[in-house]
C-alpha cells in the first residue's frame, strides 16, 4: 500500500499546477505498480534524452513548458548526440541539430542546466554519502552510488523528469539499504602486481564484472589503497557499459565497504569470483573489434566517459611538448564545466598547439566524429568507447593503454606494448 | 497447455491480436527502429520483426535509459504494440506506456505474466487480453 505525504496529494491533485500534477500522478502510477510504500524526496536529477528523439517526445516537453513545468531540484541535462557548441563538424543533418537544440531549450526553459555531460559528478553539484539522488547515465549512475555512496537507480527518461518537477521518487531498488549490501566476492588476489596500479587494468576489471555479475553486486578485494579517483570512474563506466552494475564495492576503497563484512552487511557470502589473469586478458582482446590485421594508424579518441581535468593533466606530462603525427586525429571528449577549466588554465591552449582537438556537449562515437574520412586503426583507453564505438561508427577499434595511445599518436603508428600484459 | 492464463494487469485494458514474441530482453534505444517499429539489435535472436498491431511479449527490457523515448516515439506514430505483456513489472515499458497514453491519447496495456506462463505463449498466437485475464484464440502449430 502506496502511503503518499499532504504535500504529494496536494501536487497530484494540481494544487501546485498542471504539469506538477502530471509528474506526480505519474510518479504514483510508477510507484503503485512497483508495490512500493512511499515516495521519497531527492536532492538533484540529472536527465537523460537531450537529444532529438522524435516528434512525440518534443510535443511531451512543449506541453509541459506551456503548462508551466519549473524543475524543483538541481536538474543537470546528460550528454546529447550533437555539440551544439560547435554545431559544423558534427556528421548529423542540419535539422537534427535544429532539432536537438530545441530539446535543449525546452530543457532549459524548464529550469535545467545544459551542462550536457555524461560526467555529473565533475560539477560542483557532486552528491555526498547516503544523498538520494535521481541520475539517469549509467556510468554516473555506477560511479555515484559506489564511489560516491550517494544513492540512485537508473532512472528511467521521463521518470527522471517527472523526479525533476516534483523534487520526489519512488523508494524501490538501491534506495533502499538491503538491496546495496553486496552479492558476490571478486578476488584479485591472482592477478599480477603491477595490473593494480596502472589505469588501464580499472577499465578491463570493470568489463569483466559487467560481463560475470549480471544483477548482483559485487565487492572486490586486493585493490591498492592508491587506487584514483579516475580509476574507479573508468571501472564504473566499463562495467555498466558491458554489463548492467549499478553498484559495486571495493573493500577498504568505496564509502560503504570499510571492511568485507561490512561490503556484504554481515551476510555470509554465497557466490565468489576469481578474477584471473586470463580474464583480464580475455577482456583486452573483446575489446579489439575489426582489428584483424590491420597495421595503419587512424586515430586516437578519449573521453568516455568526460575526460576529467586530472586526466587532462596526466596527458599534458605523458605528451612532453611532443606534437601530435601528421595526419592523425587526436580527439577528446569533455564537458563544458571540464573545457571552462581547461581553458580558464591554459591547458586548453596547450593542448590544442600540439595538435589535440576538442568534443563537448557528446559523446565522439556519435555522428561521424571526423572532418575527414579515417584510415586506419582506432585507440582509445576506454572501454566504454571500444564497446559502443565499433557499432555505431563500423571502424577498427582497439583498447590500449594512454602510454601507448600517446606514443602512437607522436609516432604516427601504431605502438602498442605488449611486453606489460605479459603474465 | 492451458488456453487461459491470469496475469497481472499493471495497465489493464482489452484486446484481441497476433503475439510478436521476443525470447530475450531489448533496449527500446537503439535496439528498435522506432520509424518501422522493428527490431534492430543484431544480437538478439528475433531481429527484423515487426511488433506494429501485435500483442509484443518480451522477458523485459534492457540498456539504455532512454528507453521510454524511443518507446512513446513508435506508440504515438501509430505504429506501437497494442499489447505488451512482461515478466517483469517492466518500468521503461510501463513509463513508455503511461506517457504515451497522455501524449498520444493511445491506451496500450501492459500485463505480466509469470515464467510458467510466459513459456505458454507463442510467437505467431491470437490471444485475448481482458483486464488480468489471457485467453488463447488460435494457436500456433509450429511453436
Amino acid at each position: 500500500m502506496l502511503f503518499l505525504s499532504q504535500q504529494d496529494k496536494r501536487k497530484a491533485a494540481g494544487g501546485y499546477g498542471e504539469a506538477t500534477a502530471f509528474a506526480m500522478s505519474q510518479l504514483i502510477t510508477i510507484a503503485e505498480m512497483l508495490d512500493c510504500k512511499r515516495l521519497i524526496d531527492v536532492t538533484q536529477v540529472h536527465l537523460v534524452g537531450s537529444y532529438h528523439s522524435g516528434p512525440a517526445n518534443i510535443s511531451l516537453l512543449e506541453r509541459l513548458v506551456e503548462q508551466g513545468a519549473k524543475v524543483v531540484v538541481p536538474t543537470t541535462l546528460n550528454a546529447g548526440s550533437a555539440d551544439l557548441l560547435h554545431p559544423q563538424g558534427n556528421g548529423e543533418s542540419a535539422p537534427f541539430i535544429e532539432h536537438s537544440c530545441e530539446v535543449v531549450k525546452l530543457y532549459q526553459s524548464m529550469g535545467c542546466r545544459a551542462e550536457l555531460t555524461c560526467a555529473p559528478y565533475h560539477l560542483p553539484t557532486r552528491p555526498t554519502l547516503n544523498e538520494n539522488i535521481a541520475w539517469a547515465e549509467s556510468n554516473a549512475v555506477t560511479f555515484a552510488n559506489s564511489v560516491l555512496g550517494a544513492r540512485t537507480n537508473m532512472s528511467y527518461q521521463y521518470l527522471d523528469l517527472f523526479a525533476a518537477l516534483t523534487g520526489r521518487m519512488p523508494e524501490y531498488g538501491l534506495y533502499l539499504p538491503k538491496n546495496r549490501a553486496g552479492q558476490i566476492h571478486c578476488d584479485l588476489q591472482g592477478l599480477p602486481h603491477h595490473w593494480l596500479s596502472t589505469d588501464a587494468f580499472f577499465p578491463l576489471l570493470g568489463y569483466v564484472l559487467g560481463r560475470n555479475c549480471k544483477d548482483r553486486v559485487p565487492v572486490i578485494t586486493g585493490l591498492p589503497a592508491s587506487t584514483s579517483e579516475d580509476q574507479l570512474r573508468a571501472l564504473s563506466a566499463a562495467a555498466s557499459s558491458a554489463g548492467c552494475v549499478p553498484l559495486f564495492h571495493a573493500v577498504g576503497i568505496t564509502p560503504e565497504a570499510e571492511t568485507l563484512n561490512a561490503a556484504f552487511a554481515s551476510k555470509p557470502i554465497q557466490d565468489t569470483l576469481l578474477i584471473t589473469a586470463e580474464k583480464i586478458l580475455q577482456a583486452r582482446s573483446e575489446l579489439n573489434t575489426n582489428v584483424e590485421s590491420r597495421t595503419k594508424l587512424g586515430a586516437i579518441c578519449l573521453g568516455a566517459p568526460h575526460f576529467s581535468v586530472t586526466e587532462f593533466r596526466h596527458l599534458l606530462t605523458l605528451l612532453r611538448g611532443r606534437s601530435i603525427a601528421k595526419g592523425i586525429t587526436f580527439l577528446i571528449s569533455t564537458s563544458r564545466h571540464n573545457y571552462r577549466q581547461l581553458s580558464d588554465q591554459g591547458t586548453a591552449q596547450q593542448l590544442k598547439l600540439l595538435g589535440v582537438e576538442f568534443v563537448t556537449d557528446r559523446c565522439s562515437y556519435y555522428g561521424s566524429p571526423f572532418e575527414e574520412a579515417i584510415d586506419g586503426v582506432i585507440l582509445t583507453d576506454s572501454a566504454k568507447w571500444a564497446y559502443y564505438g565499433p557499432s555505431n561508427l563500423n571502424m577498427p577499434v582497439t583498447f590500449a593503454r594512454l602510454e601507448d595511445c600517446v606514443i602512437s599518436a607522436v609516432s604516427g603508428q601504431l605502438c602498442i606494448d605488449e611486453e606489460f600484459w605479459r603474465v | 497447455m492451458s488456453n487461459v492464463l491470469t496475469g497481472k494487469a499493471l495497465i489493464p485494458g482489452s484486446v484481441t491480436a497476433t503475439v510478436a514474441k521476443l525470447e530475450e530482453p531489448i533496449s527500446y534505444w537503439g535496439g528498435m527502429d522506432t520509424e518501422t517499429a522493428s527490431v534492430i539489435d543484431v544480437h538478439n535472436p528475433q531481429c527484423g520483426i515487426r511488433i506494429t498491431g501485435k500483442i509484443m511479449v518480451l522477458p523485459s527490457t534492457k540498456g539504455s535509459t532512454a528507453g521510454p523515448g524511443a518507446m512513446l516515439e513508435i506508440i504515438s506514430s501509430g505504429n506501437g504494440p497494442v499489447a505488451f505483456i512482461v515478466l517483469s513489472a517492466d518500468i521503461c515499458t510501463l513509463i513508455a506506456a503511461s506517457v504515451a497514453h497522455e501524449v498520444s491519447g493511445i491506451h496500450t496495456p501492459v500485463i505480466q505474466v509469470d515464467h510458467h506462463q510466459f513459456e505458454q505463449i507463442h510467437h505467431g498466437e491470437t490471444w485475448c487480453l481482458e483486464g488480468s485475464t489471457l485467453v488463447r484464440i488460435t494457436y500456433n502449430l509450429d511453436a
